[in-house]
């Protein structure tokens, strides 16, 4: 068991903890994004495009936070089959 | 756009949106509206085009349907709010042995849901446009053009229909008031985060809730325990799975439910026309059987023609899918050039093209979801219990949320739709139905000027 204060949201369970984490996570991942874009836009040469990638960059950013938050976080299930 | 390559990279998203939502929408406590809105937002701000988003929107509205009440039928879990109300007949499937059969009949209805309201709802939406025009006119005692006056009816229905009536029309004037405040405090007409605030309101309720000292009833001491029910191979025959009653049933209402949900609500259309089909049976597994199965029909058909009619037919958002997930189509993007998608979409495309790509891609979606759940249920079902963890898929959303309030009104933007999410939740904790502050939303600036 987790030393970790666990709490229960719309019937899942989380810890506290973890949930700062990948909060934080994906926050900085998106947020980094958004920022970056005018810079990733003007090696790209398509500033024109600015406002439109910069939505795309920081959504991309907000899924690759997802995907490292869910690769460091357990789930706080225990599944038993019949 | 050669129809050719339009076709391709709309196969190409619903593929995409469909293996997502299977996901997301298996994942208990999600909200529809959190889960599905932001990112269709950030498509459509992107400057995507909106018959590809709406590809998109198709895909997912099909595949998160169809598995919300996956995790119902094999562990008595909804997926979703939309599967709450089929908990009960899975449970009382499970106790006679039958999850299994109530899981396939849930996801052969959905298919025969979807079916039915892409025949009747996307037909009709095209055939009702004169009335949008109509609708734009002002008219009436107070002046409004038509549409308001649907609006407003559809929030003092839904106030009504809601589990708190009285705190529901107490809402609608004091709702008003904070979404016009906000916007006059930003300078500017904003839509998207006072929208996304509403989505995401609850979640942040309640996760705010745990940095309060009086977080004790959240405590848990343990991992959720789930129960997996056994399940053997399933034949991919939809005619197996369904009786003709049921096929008739699931047909005859989602016709009906895809045309009332342009203005009513999905989760009241299911509730009901379920709770009329269990009643009217006396055997208590037949009926739980036929209501599980008509309310999966129901709602992949409310889903559909709650999007579709008001998106093509009358142009504002006049009911709580349309003023909810699908909201982001109707929002005025700089991407855009100040039109809205819908505008944008209507413009582009001629009549025929937009039919056939709707339908191709929702009958595809429809597809593809039936035999990934039938082939995939149990060890998807596993994957998702087993390895997404809620801390994750919370956060992802409001990242998103975070962002975009940020891009439209920068740190003020951030605080406002913290405000916006805390006092929705309140409303929604004690029983308002969300539906009643999208649509107040939508028509604040007229309600606010009646003061």
């Amino acid at each position: 068991m987790p030393n970790d204060q666990l709490y229960e949201i719309f019937g899942e369970v989380i810890a506290s903890k973890d949930f700062l984490k990948a909060f934080l996570i994906t926050t900085i991942a998106t947020f980094l994004m958004y920022f970056a874009a005018p810079t990733i836009v003007k090696a790209l040469g398509k500033e024109d495009l600015l406002k439109a990638l910069r939505v795309t960059l920081s959504a991309l950013g907000a899924f690759v936070g997802f995907i490292i938050s869910s690769a460091i976080i357990e789930p706080k299930r225990i599944v038993e089959e019949e | 756009m050669d129809i050719g390559i339009l076709l391709l990279q709309a196969t190409f998203l619903t593929v995409l949106s469909v293996l997502m939502y299977i996901i997301i929408g298996m994942i208990p406590g999600t909200d529809e509206t959190a889960t599905i809105a932001p990112i269709t937002l950030a498509l459509l701000a992107a400057g995507f085009d909106p018959l590809l988003v709406l590809a998109w929107f198709m895909g997912t509205i099909v595949a998160f349907k169809a598995a919300d009440a996956v995790p119902t039928a094999l562990a008595a879990i909804p997926g979703g709010v939309m599967a709450v109300p089929q908990v009960p007949d899975a449970l009382v499937a499970r106790k006679y042995g039958y999850s299994e059969i109530i899981l396939r009949k849930g996801i052969t209805a959905s298919v025969i849901g979807t079916v039915v309201a892409i025949v009747i709802a996307l037909p009709l939406s095209f055939y009702l446009t004169p009335l949008g025009d109509l609708l734009k006119t002002q008219m009436g005692p107070l002046n409004w053009p038509g549409w308001v006056y649907i609006i407003v009816a559809g929030i003092i229905v839904l106030a009504v229909m809601s589990k708190a009536k009285i705190l529901a029309l107490l809402a609608i004037f004091p709702f008003a008031m904070l979404v016009q405040g906000i916007r006059a405090v930003y300078g500017k007409p904003v839509f998207i985060s006072i929208f996304l605030a509403i989505t995401i309101g609850p979640i942040l309720y309640e996760l705010l809730t745990l940095i309060s000292p009086h977080n004790h009833h959240l405590k848990r001491d343990n991992y959720a325990r789930i129960k997996l029910v056994k399940t053997g191979k399933i034949t991919l025959n939809p005619l197996h799975h369904l009786d003709k009653l049921e096929v008739t049933l699931s047909s005859i209402f989602a016709g009906i439910s895809s045309i009332l949900s342009a203005f009513m609500s999905p989760v009241g259309l299911t509730i009901l026309f379920g709770d009329l089909i269990k009643e009217a049976e006396k055997d208590e597994l037949k009926g739980s059987l036929r209501a599980y199965a008509v309310r999966d029909a129901i709602k992949n058909a409310t889903y559909i023609g709650g999007t579709l009619i008001p998106l093509i037919a009358i142009g504002v958002p006049t009911g709580p899918m349309s003023a909810g997930p699908a909201a982001p189509f109707f929002a005025k993007l700089d991407a855009f050039n100040g039109l809205s998608p819908r505008d944008v979409l209507l413009q582009r495309y001629s009549t025929p093209t937009i039919m056939l790509v709707i339908a191709y891609v929702t009958l595809l979606a429809a597809l593809l979801t039936y035999v990934i759940l039938i082939k995939y249920s149990k060890p998807l079902t596993r994957f998702v219990f087993k390895k997404i963890p809620a801390e994750a898929l919370y956060s992802t959303f409001l990242a998103i949320v975070l962002v975009l309030s940020y891009m439209e009104a920068g740190i003020a933007g951030i605080f406002g739709s913290i405000l916006v999410g805390l006092i929705s939740a309140t409303f929604a904790r004690n029983g308002v139905s969300i539906g009643v502050l999208f649509m107040v939303l939508v028509a604040a600036p007229y309600l606010v000027a009646l003061l």
